[in-house]
């Protein structure tokens, strides 16, 4: 418990305050409109719809102007550089941006639904209240703007039955036009955002999410028919809707006919400052991927993996950094995202690209791999990257014992952190802090990784020339073995090397057991 | 002075496998793995793919939704209503079951077998795309006249685009089918030890110690 406050506190913290405002802003604005005077009348006509309408509105606001914020990466970027003085636990909730920015998407779909059914009560109530028969408030209230000046309270100001009365406001008001498009938007791309659309088409998930320009452009004019009515001050100080209940006096010097007008449009306040951040953050891409990136070289790795070392000017890293890549000879448009598998020491950087799908397919025929000989350095494709992204791992020198685990896919950072180590380790070994390493690799199984297999084996030859083979201890885990496999290793067992990756430490196979490994370690370890 | 760089060994050019006697090249190459019966595998974005994925199952819900409303509220024409959560609920139904695509595996949704035999029994009206479509776009239009369900009448003409989209592609929908489970017996091996079936040579006896070197 106590080591998952450690870990989750913080984001827990930050989810609560994000809800607390939604709830405080949900909870002003209901009180705002079913309380406040000025809206007296208007409740006449729309009753609770009205504050359950305006309530999600201001909810929607705060969440619009939130949700482009975390897909800034580069302005996260700067946020994390320049906050080199937060702890690594601070840093690291930059890291769930795009946790973030879900859960903000789905809090912006379910004040969207509570938005558009309050109003869709609101249209049938309004129409039918400028049908409505003498003798009924409603009715009165509604004709207010008929005669000349008067002003109108019920903003429906033709007289058409429903169900074609609410079709004709949907289509002909502002209001109504925007909110239909937008939120045909919205679920548009809510519903290609799902996971397997994004794992399996990844480009429709990533244009149809483009609708987002049109959804902005929509929210910004959404309220500038100001539709929402309330009565004005300087009719409330003449006009109580308390005392003039009669509305056959209206128009007496006791009770003049009330007066309205239209609340001005309050979202592009909201909006207009992330909207400028992501236009900014937009032109920072173009502009960096502008900039000269030159392949250096390409090296193709057993089963369907190749590494691409790259150049570029004043790309600085740290360890287990992730960048944006895109091959416009694949796709104009499209940036993935690697892990970068080079150590900040060395003078190029280098990603290893798994191929498992059209786009890494395109970029693999792209930079010659599927030709035997040697490809010319100008026929390999221009390419574009930005970044570096992510929390960087430099905690790991920061402390003289390090425990390392990985799994899966996520063992490529380690890549680059222990070639960092190695290479700090080489040029001042009394000055590296880290004394030790435990690693732990747990993966199905290591035909992906052979490349990093040989790492291991290199890290483990260079220990053995230095005699310090002790510095890094690491055990991998085969989690994917069957019948076969065993059969195989049973007999194997008592050679030097291990069969699987011929490093000198033996694969375990299975699961580790966890409690164990922590016990041997911290008893080795005291203090 | 920059330390020297890695050895060529760590990744710098293609490693040949040619360690102990070429342990790893004799490794079994190991296909998809196969769990519970089923074939895992990542499903891969191609051209071709299919596209009844894209068809997402919240499009007829928002259907659904406004149709409660207008219910709900007794909107004037609210039998259109009523219509509207009928209709949505039915494409619904018959949009659960997932198609299986033409290349790689695909994922059943949780309890989708039921709904499978169901929308199989139907044949051609339900396997063939350009029929979803025309289903989608007459399901649509009544729902057109009520602002309630305006949103659900766009989303199921969007549907119906994809699936017209998908039949011009020539996909079309076949049913996902239980694979026999082939390995089942493979696992129970491994803890017991093979017994001397009758006839069977018998093992050899063990050979007599070999006498000390000098």
């Amino acid at each position: 418990m106590g080591n998952w406050v450690e870990n989750e506190g913080l984001s827990i913290f930050v989810i609560l305050v994000w809800l607390g405002l939604n709830v405080f802003l949900f909870w002003w604005y209901y009180v705002v409109y079913n309380v406040g005077r000025e809206y007296s009348y208007t409740r006449v006509l729309l009753g609770h719809a009205l504050a359950l309408a305006r309530a999600p509105a201001a909810c929607l606001n705060f969440n619009c102007m939130l949700i482009l914020l975390p897909v800034c990466r580069n302005l996260l970027s700067f946020l994390r550089g320049s906050s080199a003085c937060c702890s690594t636990r601070v840093r690291r909730q930059l890291d769930r941006n795009l946790t973030f920015h879900k859960m903000v998407a789905w809090m912006i779909a379910l004040h969207t639904a509570i938005h558009t059914i309050a109003h869709l009560f609101n249209v049938e109530w309004l129409v039918k209240a400028r049908l409505g028969m003498e003798g009924n408030l409603s009715y009165a209230l509604s004709q207010l703007g008929d005669k000349p000046g008067e002003t109108y309270l019920n903003f429906v100001r033709e007289r058409y039955e429903n169900p074609a009365g609410g079709l004709y406001v949907a289509f002909t008001y502002l209001a109504g036009l925007t909110g239909v498009i937008i939120t045909l938007c919205f679920i548009l791309i809510i519903t290609s955002s799902t996971k397997t659309i994004r794992r399996s088409y990844f480009e429709v998930f990533w244009y149809t999410h483009h609708l987002f320009v049109i959804f902005f452009i929509g929210l910004v004019i959404h309220g500038v028919g100001r539709i929402v009515r309330r009565q004005t001050e300087e009719s409330l100080e003449v006009h109580s809707p308390q005392q003039c209940t009669n509305y056959s006096e209206w128009g007496s010097q006791k009770c003049p006919v009330p007066q309205f007008a239209g609340n001005p449009p309050m979202t592009w306040k909201w909006v207009v400052a992330p909207m400028f951040l992501y236009l900014c953050e937009r032109l920072v891409r173009f502009w960096r991927s502008q900039q000269k990136v030159v392949i250096t070289k390409v090296v193709v790795h057993p089963f369907k993996t190749i590494e691409l070392q790259m150049m570029k000017k004043g790309f600085k890293m740290e360890v287990g950094q992730y960048i944006f890549v895109k091959c416009p000879a694949v796709s104009r448009l499209e940036w993935h995202p690697f892990t970068l598998t080079s150590a900040p020491e060395e003078d190029y950087f280098s990603i290893h690209v798994r191929i498992v799908g059209d786009w890494t397919e395109g970029l693999f025929n792209a930079c010659g791999c599927d030709k035997q000989e040697f490809q010319e350095a100008w026929k390999l494709p221009k390419i574009a990257v930005d970044g570096p992204f992510g929390t960087a791992s430099e905690d790991v020198f920061h402390y003289e014992t390090v425990m390392l685990v990985g799994a899966g896919i996520g063992v490529t950072p380690f890549a680059s952190v222990l070639k960092s180590v190695w290479y700090k380790y080489c040029h001042d070994a009394t000055s590296l802090r880290l004394k030790k390493i435990y690693f732990y690799w747990l993966c199905r199984d290591t035909h992906a990784f052979e490349w990093f297999a040989d790492l291991l084996q290199s890290l483990e030859t260079q220990m053995q020339e230095r005699d310090n083979a002790e510095f890094l201890s690491y055990n991998i885990y085969l989690t994917g073995w069957d019948e076969s496999q065993a059969t195989h290793f049973a007999v194997h067992h008592d050679e030097k090397k291990d069969v699987i990756t011929g490093l000198t430490q033996k694969t375990l196979y299975g699961r580790p057991n966890w409690e164990n490994e922590f016990k041997t370690i911290a008893q080795n370890h005291a203090g | 002075m920059r330390p020297a760089p890695l050895p060529a060994s760590v990744g710098l050019r293609p490693r040949p496998r040619q360690e102990e006697g070429c342990v790893r090249c004799t490794w079994p190459r190991r296909g998809p793995r196969r769990a519970r019966g089923r074939v895992l595998r990542r499903p891969q974005a191609r051209p071709g793919a299919s596209a009844s994925p894209l068809t997402p199952r919240a499009l007829p819900a928002v259907l659904v939704a406004g149709g409660i409303v207008a219910v709900v509220g007794q909107f004037k024409g609210w039998q259109f209503a009523a219509y509207s959560i009928a209709a949505g609920v039915l494409i619904c139904l018959l949009e659960y079951p997932r198609g299986r695509r033409k290349k790689g595996s695909t994922m059943e949704r949780w309890g989708q077998k039921y709904l499978t035999a169901v929308v199989k029994v139907f044949g051609l009206l339900t396997r063939n795309y350009y029929i979803r479509a025309i289903l989608h776009a007459a399901l649509a239009v009544p729902a057109g006249f009520l602002l309630a369900t305006i949103l659900g009448t766009a989303c199921l003409g969007i549907a119906s685009v994809i699936y017209l989209l998908a039949a011009v592609r020539g996909e079309e929908w076949q049913p996902i089918e239980q694979k026999p489970q082939e390995r089942s017996q493979v696992w129970t091996t491994i803890k017991q030890p093979p017994a001397a079936a009758e006839g069977a040579v018998p093992a050899p006896a063990p050979a007599p110690a070999p006498a000390l070197a000098e």
